[in-house]
């Protein structure tokens, strides 16, 4: 079930949680969310997640989904929206740049695990609910 | 040189999520231990197959990973200070 893994990656624990692992759900929907936004606070939006700023790391923060797609956004607003003189005063440098960047990125590629969790979880439900062979008959192949 | 622990000075206007935290002195490696109990947490989380064993394993896990990254630290710094 491909929709496990995509809410997975939309919202930390969202897939676990579709698929009845509600309790897992929620322990990894606060600790990457709690994780992620430590990191974004350290940084602000407009370092944390930039993609050119950052490099491979926005590959790994992608995988935070939605949190991180609103973190890029809200980054993009200021760098648009706000006037050049106050630019700076919102820029993070070392190394608050590095522990922000880390703590996102690392909580992304935490979030890809869950989300091969949530996909391996629903693989076993649909071969578990697959219909068997009546006991007794040869199996082929 | 930094006279307490706590020497993060915010700025006057600060704005949550909006003017970055300058984090500087022993914070810098303290810092590790969150993201260290959140890596612990959710890899114990997804192979625990009873979820009421993750948080004892979640801390061991957690206090192997700070002890293993300052023992790599020191090591590091003590082949740093033979090659010196």
């Amino acid at each position: 079930m491909p929709a496990a893994g995509l809410l997975a990656w939309l919202a930390p624990g969202l897939g676990h949680w579709y698929l009845g692992y509600r309790d897992r759900a929620i322990v990894f929907f606060v600790f990457t969310t709690v994780t992620f936004w430590a990191g974004v606070a350290v940084g602000g939006v407009k370092s944390t997640v930039h993609p050119t700023r950052n490099g491979a790391w926005f590959a790994a923060q992608l995988w935070m989904g939605g949190q991180a797609l609103a973190a890029w956004g809200a980054g993009s607003y200021v760098e648009r929206h706000y006037p050049a003189n106050e630019q700076l005063k919102y820029t993070a440098f070392y190394p608050s740049d590095n522990i922000a960047v880390i703590y996102t990125g690392i909580t992304g590629l935490l979030n890809l695990l869950i989300v091969i969790d949530a996909l391996a979880r629903s693989d076993v439900r649909t071969v578990q609910t697959m219909p068997r062979p009546p006991t007794g008959t040869a199996r082929r192949g | 040189m930094h006279d307490t622990l706590i020497d993060m000075e915010l700025p006057s206007d600060f704005t949550l999520f909006l003017t970055p935290i300058a984090i500087t002195g022993p914070w810098r490696t303290l810092m590790l231990i969150p993201l260290a109990l959140t890596i612990a947490v959710v890899y114990k989380t997804i192979h625990c197959r009873r979820l009421r064993d993750a948080p004892i394993a979640s801390l061991v896990l957690c206090a192997t990973i700070v002890i293993g990254m300052f023992a790599v630290g020191g090591a590091l710094l003590l082949v740093y200070e033979l090659l010196a």
